[in-house]
């Protein structure tokens, strides 16, 4: 048996497998506590926010945005960078961590891939709702079309965004469902209602458990790891170089890919910090997620955080050195220009806040690991602001440099996708096991 | 020899339950070095080493893998390829439109490799295991995918062991529970006589941290007819009349899919005993069963116990 004499057990509180599968149905088989439907109905409130002011947008056109000439990507690609990034983790805990055999990712792993593809869902509406006319948002696939013989443009980044996040999104829905079969197999043959035995046994596809199943199970989900990992590396390396293949000042370097794989991460972390801290505390999970689950995930946060601060100083370096003055000019203003309060805050929240990692205390004292991880999911909403805004507003002709604030519809349209994650989150976790039963079940007894 | 589909038929087992992977692990070693051929084991996560121990081959399920990422890469570069060199050249900045720019459509002959690879080794999986959306699942233990692990070997198979040998070899490898003629079933059939029997037979509940569910009586009760006596008289004799008597025998019909020790007992009292005297039943005779016990309508013909009953009295 597996035992790792540097860790402290990954589930407390002597659970048994029928403990397991209680303790993780029971959200499922009861009624939905009155705390669900607190955070369930803000849910649904800000995804009418959503339906609202995505309907102005094309009713009234994408003139209800103030992106313009000059700052023609404003809080939309920021966000849908945003959201992107925050996929990551998921992939980077069910994934990376599964081949390097960590197996504290089973307490968290069915969560963080789920914020995934929720989160994969809000990025994609902004690039759509981008286009304005939402209705040709077809165009970007590779289909014979009705304007000669034009074809999409293989060479461009933002096609292959398209190729990357339509890929992440159906390769992560896939590795989730799989990863569900045999606990929605637990859920079925528990069930008490024909509603319920009918819709899980339907999703379980006759899974029983057999030895022979199993093994093949583990195979496709050890290969699927295994494509998932150069793949969530891809994504957002593809979406870096949205920006990096540009020549626009600040934009045009070399370290986008590394940097933006590890702010992605980062900021990824950052959300299922926060989820999981909140999930753990409603539905009593504390000896599922740890303080050694919190630990392992905020030492990671200072990883990827110290990662994405060099690379913040060695832009500033390679601008200062390169004998180029509009690189020079463009990091001088975002330190010193009318955007310097997000510059700093980015600082702040990236730079510097996850350094209190370093102590023991941090790491393990939810409440404020939790604070620490609402700093670091604006710090890293605020670097793409900076990246996108700052670089834009004044480019090579200083007659077209504008100043970009956001107007109440791009405001909404962002707090909306808040709302959309937050109804996917709560209603998986009232109709799916948060945790995934059949891992836990092999590390309950490693300890012995 | 026997397919690996986790679908079962109507095959009988023999079926060791276990509540540790390790004694499960040792009751394969010693069941196979006496030369027992086990059907399959059956666990609610997966046990390391089962499948080696059990002898089975790793899958090729890998290679197909490989073959869809290579058509995967493949379809990326044509469809690239075609579209953008040979279909409609787009030259941008003057620049070749020629095999060198292929580097630039790397990115996408990736992601396509990816989505082939993950799609076309899920959808085989799904294959060779005999999943879809909506069969039946086959289970021999309500508990399998909860706590129990078991160990199944198909009694139709010839062994080198007699049967009670092999129960009694399972027993001493610390089963907590041995059965000798399992016969697969589904969770749709009666939940209460399922939910029954189990509380009649192991006193650690379902679900040990929870006050127990009361499980409503289902929909097919309520709406049942409450028969006066002479309706319940009238019933009796059609029943009487087309499945004959019992004539002292009595089999174990807890074998017939459906049927759970209560109900068995119920059926005991309206004079069905045998196997031979449900393989009779008309359609008439049924719907006086279903009536008079307050059986779920039409799940007697749904779980086919007629031809249930005709295998179980050939045995």
């Amino acid at each position: 048996m597996y035992s790792a004499d540097i860790r402290q057990p990954l589930v407390t509180g002597g659970k048994t497998y029928s403990d397991v599968t209680a303790d993780i149905c029971r959200p499922i088989e009861n009624k939905p506590t009155s705390s669900w439907w607190m955070g369930f109905s803000l849910g649904v409130l800000f995804l009418l926010v959503l339906v609202g002011t995505l309907t102005w947008t094309v009713w009234e056109g994408i003139g209800t945005w103030n992106t313009n000439k000059s700052v023609m990507w404003g809080w939309d690609i920021t966000n849908f960078v945003f959201w992107v990034g925050i996929g990551h983790a998921g992939t980077l805990i069910s994934a990376i961590l599964l081949l390097f055999r960590q197996k504290w990712r089973m307490s968290i792993n069915r969560s963080a891939e789920a914020m995934t593809i929720f989160a994969v869902f809000c990025a994609a509406i902004f690039p759509l709702f981008h286009m304005g006319r939402v209705w040709l948002g077809f165009w970007p696939l590779p289909l014979p079309n009705a304007f000669g013989s034009l074809w999409v443009n293989f060479n461009s980044p933002l096609l292959w965004d398209v190729f990357a996040i339509s890929t992440y999104l159906s390769v992560s829905l896939v590795f989730w469902y799989l990863g569900l079969i045999p606990d929605i197999a637990t859920v079925r043959d528990r069930a008490t209602s024909k509603a319920r035995k009918f819709w899980y046994g339907f999703f379980a596809m006759g899974w029983n458990g057999s030895a022979k199943s199993w093994g093949r199970y583990e195979v496709v989900a050890l290969i699927l790891a295994g494509i998932s990992t150069p793949l969530v590396l891809s994504v957002h390396t593809i979406v870096s170089m949205d920006f990096a293949t540009s020549v626009i000042p600040g934009w045009h370097t070399t370290i986008f890919p590394p940097y933006f794989v590890a702010g992605a991460i980062f900021s990824g972390f950052g959300m299922v910090l926060t989820l999981l801290l909140i999930a753990r505390h409603v539905m009593n999970y504390q000896d599922y997620i740890t303080t050694e689950h919190l630990e392992a995930m905020t030492k990671v946060i200072l990883l990827t955080g110290s990662i994405v601060g060099v690379a913040y100083i060695t832009e500033f370096v390679i601008a200062a050195y390169s004998g180029y003055e509009y690189e020079q000019y463009a990091f001088a203003n975002r330190m010193f220009g009318p955007y310097a309060w997000a510059y700093w805050t980015m600082m702040f929240c990236n730079l510097m806040a996850p350094q209190v990692f370093w102590s023991k205390w941090a790491r393990t004292t939810p409440w404020f690991i939790f604070v620490v991880s609402i700093i670091v999911n604006i710090g890293m909403w605020f670097e793409r602001f900076v990246i996108i805004v700052t670089s834009l507003h004044r480019d090579f002709l200083p007659s077209s440099w504008v100043m970009y604030h956001a107007t109440w519809v791009e405001v909404g349209i962002f707090l909306g996708t808040f709302g959309l994650f937050f109804t996917c989150f709560f209603l998986f976790a009232k109709f799916l096991p948060v945790i995934n039963m059949s891992e836990i079940k092999t590390i309950i007894k490693d300890k012995e | 020899m026997i397919d690996k589909s986790i679908q079962l038929d109507n095959r009988k087992f023999t079926v060791g339950t276990f509540d540790d992977s390790d004694k499960l692990l040792h009751a394969v070693d010693t069941l196979r070095e006496k030369g027992v051929k086990i059907f399959d084991c059956y666990t609610p996560f997966p046990v390391h080493h089962l499948d080696h121990k059990l002898g089975y081959h790793r899958t090729n399920l890998t290679i197909g893998a490989f073959l869809c990422g290579m058509l995967g890469s493949l379809t990326g570069f044509t469809l690239a390829y075609y579209m953008n060199v040979v279909d409609w050249p787009m030259i941008i900045g003057g620049k070749p439109q020629d095999i060198t720019v292929v580097t630039s459509f790397i990115p996408v002959i990736f992601e396509l490799t990816i989505l082939f690879t993950a799609f076309g080794m899920v959808i085989m999986f799904f294959a060779r295991t005999g999943m879809i959306h909506g069969i039946k699942e086959d289970l021999l233990d309500r508990r399998q995918t909860d706590d129990h692990m078991l160990l199944a070997i198909d009694n139709a198979e010839d062994q080198n062991l007699s049967n009670s040998e092999i129960q009694s070899l399972l027993q001493s490898e610390g089963a907590i529970e041995v059965r000798g003629e399992v016969v697969p079933f589904n969770t749709s059939h009666t939940m209460e006589d399922e939910f029954a029997s189990k509380e009649a037979a192991s006193s650690d509940a379902l679900v040990d941290k929870e006050p127990k569910k009361k499980f409503s009586t289902s929909t097919g009760k309520k709406s049942a007819i409450k028969l006066s006596e002479s309706e319940r008289t009238e019933r009796l004799n059609i029943i009487k009349s087309t499945m004959g008597d019992a004539g002292g025998a009595k089999d174990d019909l807890k074998l017939i899919s459906g049927v759970g020790p209560k109900y068995e007992s119920t059926l005991n009292e309206i004079g069905i005993y045998t196997f031979d005297q449900v393989s009779k039943m008309t359609p008439e005779a049924i719907k006086a069963v279903e009536e008079i016990t307050n059986y779920f309508p039409g799940r007697i013909e749904r779980d086919d116990w007629i031809s249930q009953a005709n295998n179980l009295k050939n045995k």
